[in-house]
Formats: structure tokens, sequence, C-alpha cells
């Protein structure tokens, strides 16, 4: 959803780059074997994702408590059933829609606020410091915690966990940003589009931003795996997806007072969140191979 | 990047080899002890104790320390559930206001001053005096004024009638304690020399474990047992490994999951005994549509308890009284009340009530195992008849606070009851002035009050009982709450120790228990 979501806005605004910049990415990808298996598998729970009542033998939702803890390969739950008995591959196929959804929106979120914060701070010198200092301030939160802070704050749920991974995204997008900004108000086109009295808010977002797209897509893919992640780190304390959602975490949390009986209530959803994230992490990997400025000089 | 990842697997290669020396070493050094002739006994909690004075604390984890180290005047026999006296010889009641109770001579407390009648008035006025705050001064609320005309007789007397005097007098919080000790320092936080019992107290590390060594000079006959370490350990995966590899020789309270394995184990004996803790859905009274009468019966009917039992691996037992089996109070006659699941009956009733499509309302959980695993069940079991159930998942604290408050549609609660004694469960749940404390369903009904009073302030036992089992009749027709399940307690024992006795209620005492 999200690259593909990305990849075309930046075909539109980079006018002034060649048509064929898509091609050139899938290419790039192509010779990339991690980046190749990424993207298949990113596709493909996508797919999932969309399809879910579709390709989901039952419903996720119903409890049946004569078949609980059914084993791998029991008939007609292929994957077996959890504690009360419902279907696991089922609850995993719907997992896959909460996972992405929460990786996306807090994604968009952290991207929304941080892409300006950047753009500002590495634009004005003056708010420079001000906004980096509140943004020192933000990192020097190990990592989960802050979103462990910021969730016990605004109570357990899925929508406080997108905001709280957002929130802790903003601050490395926002340095991100920065450091392309400052590098790029430097350059002539930006020089010229000043000396003809274009605005601040012109050069800003017609200049600036297109030119940030790159380093922000590769950021932002990296970061859904994160996002995805501490999703389900939140969850899997009780933080996030509240019973009965399948959120993959939370299914692993209460798997967990099983694993001598059936052990399969908490590896799946493991393994789930494993490849998930592993796609999406050499997806975002190829992506900076290919997209990296420092790397093709393409700017 | 081949040789840093080579580098990087021996070096964990490496390190696994030498935590796997280490903890063999440990385990073959266990084995070598001579632990099993040692007599030392290791239980294991989830939680710590709040303190060690009977005066003022009131939780499970505490009571288990304060039965160990001080004594009540009358316990209740773990077998019969009969009241008998433990410090006291006898007692009288020349009239229903008086209780004329002659004590036990030549008992000692730990700290070599006497027990006589001096320390039980000390004992109760300290815990009658508001100053004190206790917070099991309810259960000698209505005594008036104490008397001690010698050195081993008390008399209590009442305000109006206690009928249960006896079974609060056995309550572990009503423990009399040495009025010197509990003057010379805080016996919460250090409870040497303080009670009468089988053990003194000797250590206490907040968090980690407590510490209690065998009184030489019990009254009763000295124990067996040298030292009884309580040890905290908050998870119970790990405190059921420290149980199999014999770092802990006793645990109790077993949750379903864990209960197969241990069986299975041939070191540890398992006891599963009918216990008094019930779990039940409750309802705001005084929220709409919840005072309806249909609304309650239908949700009854739509929830199907025996499927839910059979997940608990035989540590749930059924019963439609919402006064259960174990308790004084009790008539397997209320078996035959109640509305049992029946899903179109449910749908009916629920039309009838005037919601042919069901409604909208939140299941407020606090977040503990037992009520996270009922919570999903009862809200999927909702939702076949069209109520839609949101969680409201609380942490314990704000759970009580909120439920207090009344701001709960439906929730989910449990009582475990101390006393055995069904009063104990009508007047703090169902008894209109507990609204704000105890009574969460805010159940406020005169007719409810007037028999709750006079299941309170009857002495005759056999007029109390009648009045007990009408009371459980009228709130289990009436859906006061929808009871799920009655816990069966459980113990698990390594083999090699005998002679714990334990009761009903998850209590357990080790005064004649001893290691083979």
């Amino acid at each position: 959803m999200e690259e593909i979501a990305k990849q075309t806005g930046l075909s539109k605004v980079s006018t002034h780059k060649s048509k064929n910049q898509i091609f050139e990415l899938l290419k790039s990808i192509k010779r990339n074997k991690r980046a190749c298996i990424g993207l298949v598998i990113v596709a493909a729970v996508i797919l999932i994702a969309l399809l879910a009542p579709i390709i989901s033998p039952c419903d996720p939702y119903k409890q049946d408590l004569n078949i609980r803890l059914a084993e791998i390969g029991t008939k007609g739950h292929i994957l077996g059933t959890d504690e009360y008995g419902r279907d696991m591959l089922s609850r995993l196929i719907y997992g896959t829609r909460l996972s992405l959804l929460v990786g996306f929106f807090s994604v968009v979120f952290g991207l929304a606020f941080g892409v300006i914060l950047g753009l500002l701070s590495g634009y004005y010198s003056a708010l420079d410091t001000l906004i980096m200092r509140v943004v020192d301030v933000l990192l020097a939160f190990p990592g989960v915690l802050l979103a462990l802070a910021i969730v016990s704050a605004l109570g357990p749920g899925l929508v406080n966990v997108i905001i709280a991974i957002g929130i802790w995204s903003i601050p490395t997008v926002a340095r991100v940003v920065r450091s392309t900004v400052l590098y790029i108000k430097e350059l002539d086109y930006v020089t010229a589009a000043k000396s003809i009295g274009e605005s601040d808010s012109y050069i800003l977002f017609k200049e600036i931003l297109p030119n940030c797209t790159s380093s922000v897509i590769v950021y932002a893919t990296m970061r859904l795996a994160t996002a995805i992640l501490s999703a389900s780190t939140l969850s899997f304390l009780g933080l996030g997806a509240q019973p009965p959602l399948s959120e993959w975490g939370a299914m692993a949390a209460t798997g967990r007072n099983y694993i001598y009986q059936a052990p399969h209530l908490t590896l799946l959803p493991g393994f789930a969140i494993i490849l998930v994230v592993y796609a999406f992490n050499s997806l975002g990997d190829g992506l900076r191979d290919a997209l990296d400025p420092n790397l093709k000089n393409a700017i | 990047m081949k040789k840093i990842l080579a580098g990087f697997i021996s070096i964990l290669l490496v390190c696994t080899s030498i935590a796997g020396c280490s903890s063999s070493n440990k385990a073959s050094k266990e084995i070598n002890e001579p632990s099993a002739k040692e007599q030392k006994l290791t239980y294991v909690s989830m939680t710590d104790a709040v303190g060690t004075s009977p005066i003022l604390t009131n939780d499970s984890a505490s009571s288990n320390v304060i039965r160990g180290i001080y004594e009540t005047l009358f316990m209740k026999d773990p077998k019969t559930g009969e009241i008998k006296p433990l410090l006291a010889d006898s007692y009288e009641n020349p009239d229903d206001n008086t209780w004329i109770i002659k004590l036990k001579k030549n008992i000692k407390f730990q700290d070599g001053t006497p027990f006589n009648s001096e320390a039980v008035k000390y004992t109760f006025e300290k815990i009658m005096d508001p100053k004190t705050a206790s917070p099991r001064a309810s259960l000698l609320k209505s005594v008036d004024k104490i008397e001690t005309p010698d050195d081993y007789t008390v008399i209590l007397h009442t305000k109006e009638p206690y009928g249960i005097m006896l079974t609060a007098l056995a309550h572990d919080n009503l423990s009399i304690v040495s009025p010197k000790a509990d003057k010379a320092g805080d016996i919460n936080k250090n409870a040497k020399g303080a009670g009468t019992g089988p053990y003194v107290f000797s250590e206490w590390v907040p968090g980690d474990h407590l510490t209690l060594v065998k009184n030489p000079d019990y009254w009763n006959g000295a124990p067996k047992i040298e030292s009884i370490t309580f040890k905290v350990v908050p998870e119970m995966s790990t405190a059921v490994s420290m149980l199999e590899s014999g770092e802990a020789d006793f645990l109790n309270a077993i949750p379903p999951e864990h209960i197969e394995r241990l069986k299975d184990n041939k070191d540890i004996s398992v006891t599963l005994i009918k216990g008094n803790p019930t779990f039940y859905v409750g309802f705001n009274f005084e929220k709409k549509p919840f005072d309806n009468l249909k609304v309650r019966q239908a949700i009854s009917y739509a929830i199907n308890k025996d499927s839910y039992i059979s997940t608990l691996n035989g540590l749930g037992y059924k019963s439609n009284g919402i006064i259960g089996p174990k308790l004084i109070g009790y008539d397997a006659e209320i078996e035959k009340h109640g509305y049992d699941y029946d899903i179109a009956k449910a749908k009916q009733t629920l039309a009838e009530a005037g919601y042919p499509n069901g409604f909208k309302t939140t299941l407020t959980v606090a977040n503990t195992d037992a009520y996270m695993k009922i919570a999903p069940f009862v809200q999927a079991q909702l939702k076949e008849i069209g109520i839609t159930v949101d969680l409201n998942v609380l942490d314990w604290a704000s759970y009580i606070a909120y439920s207090k408050a009344g701001k709960q549609d439906i929730y989910l609660g449990g009582w475990a009851n101390a006393t055995g004694d069904g009063e104990e469960l009508l007047y703090p749940q169902f008894y209109s002035k507990s609204i704000g404390a105890s009574n969460y369903s805010r159940y406020n009904k005169p007719d409810m009050d007037a028999l709750i009073l006079k299941c309170r302030t009857t002495v005759d036992q056999n007029e109390r009982l009648k009045n007990l089992r009408q009371a459980n009749i009228a709130l289990t027709d009436d859906v006061a709450w929808i009871p799920l399940y009655d816990s069966n307690v459980t113990l698990a024992v390594r083999k090699n120790v005998k002679g714990i006795v334990f009761e009903p209620n998850n209590e357990f005492r080790l005064n004649n228990a001893y290691k083979e």
C-alpha cells in the first residue's frame, strides 16, 4: 500500500526527472535478491489483508470450546485452534490487517509531523535550535519506553498505539528531512528560485520537499517494520489491541499461558511478526540502495 | 561480512556453553545437598505480604504469614467447617447480646508475656479504635463493650445480636497480638515475638522473601519444621518450574494451564478441593437496561457455563446459587433455580424485554489472568443474542475504584469468602449501605436489606440458615449476579512434604507439616 502510493506520488511531482523512474527502481530492486524477496512478501501480505474475508476459512471471532487448543493439521483447522477454539489461520489472516493498519497509520502520523518539523528546522536557521533540542529530548528516550509511557497516559487501545508510535517516529523523521533540506537549500536551483523572488512556502513545498521524497520513502519503509514490531510489543504487554481482536502480539501474549500444551498459539503469531518485519526491512534496504542520493548522486 | 557473522556466532556459542556449564553445576549441587532431611519449607507466592500485623492487613498473602505467627480465639475445622475453640476454651451466651468466652490457661506469647484476657481486650479495642483504621474493623462492628472480670474470662457485649460472632472470631484478622510487642514496635513490619503461634517471625526482605522459624515453646507441641520461607515470584511459570526443580516445596492457587503438567510429575502431588471463591457476571442496577429483570434473565440464558467450565481442567464447578456450595447458608434446592443456558429462550426473553435486536454495552474487567480469560468468552456468547460488548480493561486498582463509583455497565467480579459464611457475601455485596464500597452492583432493595439484617442479627443457628437460604433463592431468582463458576482450590506439594492442612478458602496451615 504504502510504497506504491509513494512511488506514484514521486513520479508525479518529479516532473523534471525521467518518466522511467519506477521502472528503473524496480530494475534496481530486481538486481537485489533480498529486496526482491521483501517486495514479494510485502505484496503478498497486503493482498492477504485486502482479501481477508474471502480467503479466511472461518470467522476469526467464532468460539467453539469443544475443539479448543487443537493442534496444527487438525481437519478443518489447518493451523489448529486457540484457547477458545477459534481458528488460528483465520485469526492470523485478520491479524495482517491490524498490523498493516497500525504500521501504516502510525508511520503516516509520524511523517506528517516529522516532515513539517524537519522542513522548518532545516530551512529557517532561527527555528533550527529550538526544534532540534525538542527532538533531542524525544530521542533521548529509549525506543519502546517512550511509546509505553504515551500509551500508559492515553490508555490502552489500538488508536492510542498508533498515536504513541507516531509520536515516537516524529524526531527521527524530522532529523532525516532536516539533513536533506540543509543540503538542498544550498543548491543552485533553490538559490535561483530565491533570486526570482519565489515565496518561502513555494520553495519549501515545490522545490525542496519533492527532492526529500526518496529519503523519506526509504525511511518510511524501514519504519513500518519498527512500527509493526512495536505495536505487537505493546499489544503483548496488554496495552495495544484488546480482546477479541486478533493482533499478533496480543495472540502471542495470551498463547504464552499455554506454551507447554499448545506452543503453536505463541509461535505462529511470532513467525508472522518476524516474516513481515523481515520483509519490510529488506525492502527498505533495497529501496535505499536504489534511491540513496549519496550512492547514486541522483540529485 | 561472513567473517563478522562467523565471529558473532562463535561468541554466541561460547556464551551459551558458559551459561550451560554454570547452570548444570548448580543443578548437580542441588542434587548433592541433603535437602530432604533438612526441615525447611519454601512456599512460593505471586504477591508479597502487605504486612505482618493481623490488625492492619486484609490480604491473603499476609494472612498466610499471620496464620503461622498468631492464633485466633476460635478456628474453623478444615474438614467439617465447624467452629472449634483454639485459644479459647469454651463460650456461653446468657442472652443474645452477651458472649462469655473462657480462655485456655498457661499459654505464652513468643516474647514471654502471658496470654490472658488483657491481651484479647487490647487487641480487639485496637481494632475497634477508628484511629487504627483497621481494614477488618467491620468484623467487630457490633461489639459495644469488652469486659475482663478475671485473667481468663472475656465478656463481649454487642449492640445488637451478632449471628456470626464465632465465625468472625475465627477470622485471621482477629488473631490476638502481644500488647508488649505491639507497644514496643511496628509489628506490621517486624512481628518478632508478637503471637502465640507455632512459628516466630525471623526476617523480611520486602519483595523477595519472608522467613519464619519454629517456636520451640509452642503450647500445642513444637512444630517439626525448623523454618519456612515465603518466597515472592511474580511469574506463575517460574513458580511452577521452581516447584518442579525442588527449589520450592509447595504452591497454591495454580491456574488451569499448569495443572496437567504438575499432575504428570511423579515427585509432586496435586490436591484439588471444592472451594468457595466464585466468579460472576455482575450488573449495574442503576443503569438501563440492567434494571430490567428480563434483560438479566436473557443474559443468563445466553451464557453456556458448562462449556466454559470444561476449559478449566477441573478447576471450576457449577452452581446456580449466589451463595455457593461451600458456604454456610447453601442448600442444594438452589440448583433448581437460576436460568441456565438456552439460546432460544435468551433471544425470546430479550425480545420480550423490548430489545429484539440486542443493544451495545461495555463489560468492565480487571486485567488479571482469570478475568481476562472469561471476558472474551462472555463477549462472544452475548454476541450470539445480538448484544455487542466492548471490553473495558482496567488494572486492579482502577477496576475497584471504577466499580465502587458505579461507572460500569456490566462487569466481571470474583468473591473469595474468608469466613465461609454466606452472610459475609450478602452484606458487602447486596446490602444498600454497602453501595459505594463493595456493593458494585448497587443492589438496593428494601426486602433484601431487611432479610440481610435478619441474617446478621439472628443468633439462633437454624433460624439463621433459613434466612440465608431464603436470601439465596431471592437473589438467584432476581439474577443479582450470574454465577459463572465456583473454583476448586489447588495445592501442589512435593511428595516428601507431609502434613499441610489445606482449606476450601485456599488457606493452608503448617502446624503439623514435616519433611520425610
